[in-house]
């Protein structure tokens, strides 16, 4: 499952993310990263938002199905 | 004097302008790195006989080498050309922000903690053990409120203390899991065999930007180390390794390790925590607001709003300006030198007056959207209207952060260029500023109006929709060639962080509109006064030529062209001239028609139609909206991208592009 497809409010293990290295150093440092557990505050239509290390980030839809995540 | 360069480092958002506005008020002066599209700003001021200047570096979570912005403020540590360096940290995101204070301490720098907004603590349910955290990081840390202005004194004397010495931080050093550290020391171990004398970078630091396959480390090892393969095959074995054991490559993993050390750190200076509610009022709102359901209405709601207050504010104060420099100052002129020669009078009124006029004109308009822009930037609005808007700029290679300001260009180009500084990729802001002027102007506008209620007069609103659409259109198309050709695909994958809502912090609003309105003046004032001056040389030589008239330059340059918009069906050299005289702005178009056909404006619509047939008339209108951008907006981007290469180009393109349009859009109506 992606984290596109998470619906609004569940909490969320990441898996994976597809990427170049940038992308993903860049989604590391804030937070964002395989391991990481995040909760999805708002799923699409629009941006998916997640609430991680306190703050909320919003990630578009392209960028979102490119998230591995598994439920927790 | 003796001088003290601090350089400010830190996340996006985290109050770095706030507090270069607390410390030195309106003196920063605004301008690029050398080469590129990333704002710099330095400020200066004084402090107990010290002339202290501040660097600010753009706003970056990490010290990658993957963006431009990383890569500026990477190289300028690396460089050492500073005495202190400050690592501004929003204290309500201490963890997340002791991410980049981590990468510093790698890096060797020991810099000077600065917990900002810890007037906001309260509504967060903690407190902040300073010493605590000063005992782990071993650096100095200063607790400030750049908005209430509190923490000011101590935190120039810490600057103070550590530039002369007198404060000598030992600076903690990351130490990760026996894991990365094992790895760690093997790469350190394999490049101490053949490494040089003159090795520029600290080797950990090296070794770690390895490891994260950083791509102008790898460059430099290629470069510099003979065995650089076998060393990059012993850093394969190790990410296979960690490949295997946590299913993460390794760059990631080194990432994480970081962050969560951030973490650790940061939980050992919180004291006092107080469980609260993760689900907050501004998550209801978010979502709202960026679902495009509800979220588009109230975007355009707001981007009308900001238009009304705008054009219903700066619309007297224009038409003031106008009167001034275009009616009293010329008649006074004319009144206080008559009997000079009328050369004189000529070059001072229609050169002087109405060069300084061209500048002022846009002020008003300039400053109050830059006010409002503000506005919408420090309560939080313009992250979540990028985010709302990221899924269709993406069609197009662009992210949701450049319709702002391709929205604001429908007002003015030029405010519309200025706001791409908002903007956090570098290759974006110059798509983005490139492709505003085909975004039709206000200032277009009245060129149309003429026109089409001379030949259109039945379907006024279809033909100006026809031309609003071909300039979104054409934005749009380039917006995509430009982002296929500079690879600005990587930076389409977006993420933006969503700053909690606030107030505007007005003190800081208002003296940025102050340091923007200023530079405007100095920067892009300068060209559009030369131009213009230029411009009345062309139409009032040689001497004794009637104003912009047949025999001066400009009508001989009119008649020139004249075989070159022939193909578009204008067979007369008066609308040419009037196009060139358009460069200083669009709506100069219709005034300069009317002196030249001797009408005035009211009387123009007869003259026109002895001279266009509809079709010429369409193909006139569409030329104007696409051929080159204003003298202000040219100014403008120049002073945004720092070279007069794009500005060149552009006009390049956008003249062969308006000709080619034109010309297809006469031949077709013909057929019709």
């Amino acid at each position: 499952m992606t984290l596109y497809e998470v619906k609004e409010g569940s909490r969320v293990k990441i898996l994976n993310i597809t990427g170049g290295h940038g992308v993903k150093n860049r989604l590391a440092a804030i937070g964002l990263f395989p391991g990481a557990e995040v909760k999805v505050v708002k799923s699409p239509p629009g941006p998916v938002i997640v609430e991680v290390a306190g703050s909320r980030v919003a990630v578009g839809q392209g960028m979102a199905k490119k998230v591995e995540v598994e439920r927790l | 004097m003796r001088k003290i360069r601090v350089a400010l480092a830190g996340n996006p958002n985290v109050g770095k302008t706030a507090i270069m506005n607390a410390l030195a008020g309106t003196s920063e002066k605004v301008g690029n790195w050398p080469g590129v599209t990333v704002q710099k700003k330095v400020g200066k001021y004084n402090f107990r006989g010290f002339e202290v200047e501040l660097i600010d570096l753009p706003g970056i979570y990490s010290l990658t080498s993957y963006t431009l912005e990383e890569r500026v403020a990477r190289s300028f540590l690396l460089k050492g050309e500073y005495d202190v360096v400050a690592d501004v940290v929003d204290v309500t995101l201490l963890g997340r922000n002791l991410y980049l204070t981590l990468e510093l301490l790698e890096m060797g720098i020991k810099p000077v903690i600065v917990l900002n907004k810890i007037d906001e603590l309260e509504n967060y349910g903690y407190t902040i053990d300073k010493k605590a955290l000063e005992e782990v990081l071993k650096l100095p840390v200063v607790e400030v409120s750049a908005v209430k202005r509190k923490g000011l004194e101590e935190l120039s004397e810490t600057f103070l203390r550590v530039a002369t010495g007198d404060l000598k931080p030992e600076g903690f050093t990351p130490i990760y899991s026996e894991e990365l550290e094992n790895a760690i020391s093997l790469i350190e171990m394999k490049l101490k065999e053949e490494i040089g004398e003159n090795f520029p970078y600290r080797l950990r630091w090296f070794v770690i930007k390895l490891l994260e396959k950083d791509p102008e480390i790898i460059d430099y090892l290629k470069e510099n180390f003979k065995k650089w393969k076998k060393i990059l095959k012993e850093i394969e074995k190790i990410e296979e390794e960690i490949k295997r054991r946590h299913k993460s490559d390794l760059p990631s993993f080194i990432a994480r390790e970081r962050f969560l050390l951030a973490s650790r750190i940061a939980t050992a200076g919180i004291r006092n925590i107080v469980e609260l509610p993760t689900e907050k009022l501004s998550d209801k709102i978010d979502r709202v607001i960026t679902n495009p359901i509800t979220g588009m209405p109230i975007f355009f709601l707001i981007m009308w709003l900001v238009f009304k207050i705008t054009f219903d504010l700066s619309a007297p104060l224009g038409d003031l300006i106008d009167t001034l420099f275009s009616d009293v100052l010329p008649s006074l002129v004319e009144r206080a030198l008559s009997g000079a020669p009328p050369f004189l009078i000529s070059l001072i009124n229609n050169g002087i007056l109405a060069g300084i006029g061209a500048v002022m004109v846009f002020l008003p308009v300039l400053a109050i959207l830059y006010f409002l822009m503000s506005i919408l930037e420090d309560t939080g609005y313009m992250a979540r209207a990028a985010a709302l808007w990221d899924n269709f700029m993406r069609l197009f290679g662009l992210s949701g952060s450049s319709v702002i300001p391709m929205i604001l260009g429908f007002g003015c180009n030029v405010p519309a260029v200025y706001a791409t500084r908002a903007m956090r990729s570098a290759k974006q802001k110059l798509i983005t500023m490139l492709v505003i002027p085909w975004v039709s102007c206000s200032a277009r506008l009245p060129v149309y109006a003429v026109f089409t209620a001379a030949f259109f007069s039945k379907n006024q609103s279809l033909v100006l929709l026809s031309l609003y659409g071909l300039g979104i259109a054409l934005a749009l198309l380039f917006a995509l060639i430009l982002s296929r050709v500079m690879g600005a695909r990587e930076e389409c994958e977006f993420f933006i962080e969503l700053p909690p809502y606030k107030l505007p912090a007005w003190s800081v609003v208002i003296n940025q509109t102050w340091i923007e309105v200023r530079e405007f003046i100095f920067k892009a004032g300068t060209v559009i006064f030369a131009v213009s001056v230029f411009i009345w040389a062309l139409a009032s030589l040689p001497p004794g030529a009637p104003y912009a008239g047949e025999s001066s330059i400009v009508g001989h340059f009119g008649k020139l062209l004249l075989p070159i918009f022939e193909p578009l069906g204008i067979t007369d050299w008066k609308p040419i001239v009037a196009l060139i005289f358009g460069a200083l702005a669009k709506e100069v178009v219709v005034g300069t028609l009317g002196a030249l056909y001797g009408t005035g404006e009211e009387g123009l619509e007869k003259a026109l139609a002895q001279t266009f047939t509809p079709e010429s008339a369409l193909a006139y209108m569409v030329f104007t909206l696409l051929y080159i951008p204003c003298i202000a907006t040219i100014a403008a981007i120049k002073q945004e991208s720092g070279t007069w290469r794009y500005p060149a180009l552009l006009i390049a393109v956008e003249l062969t592009v308006a000709w080619t349009a034109a010309f297809a859009v006469y031949r077709l109506t013909l057929l019709v």
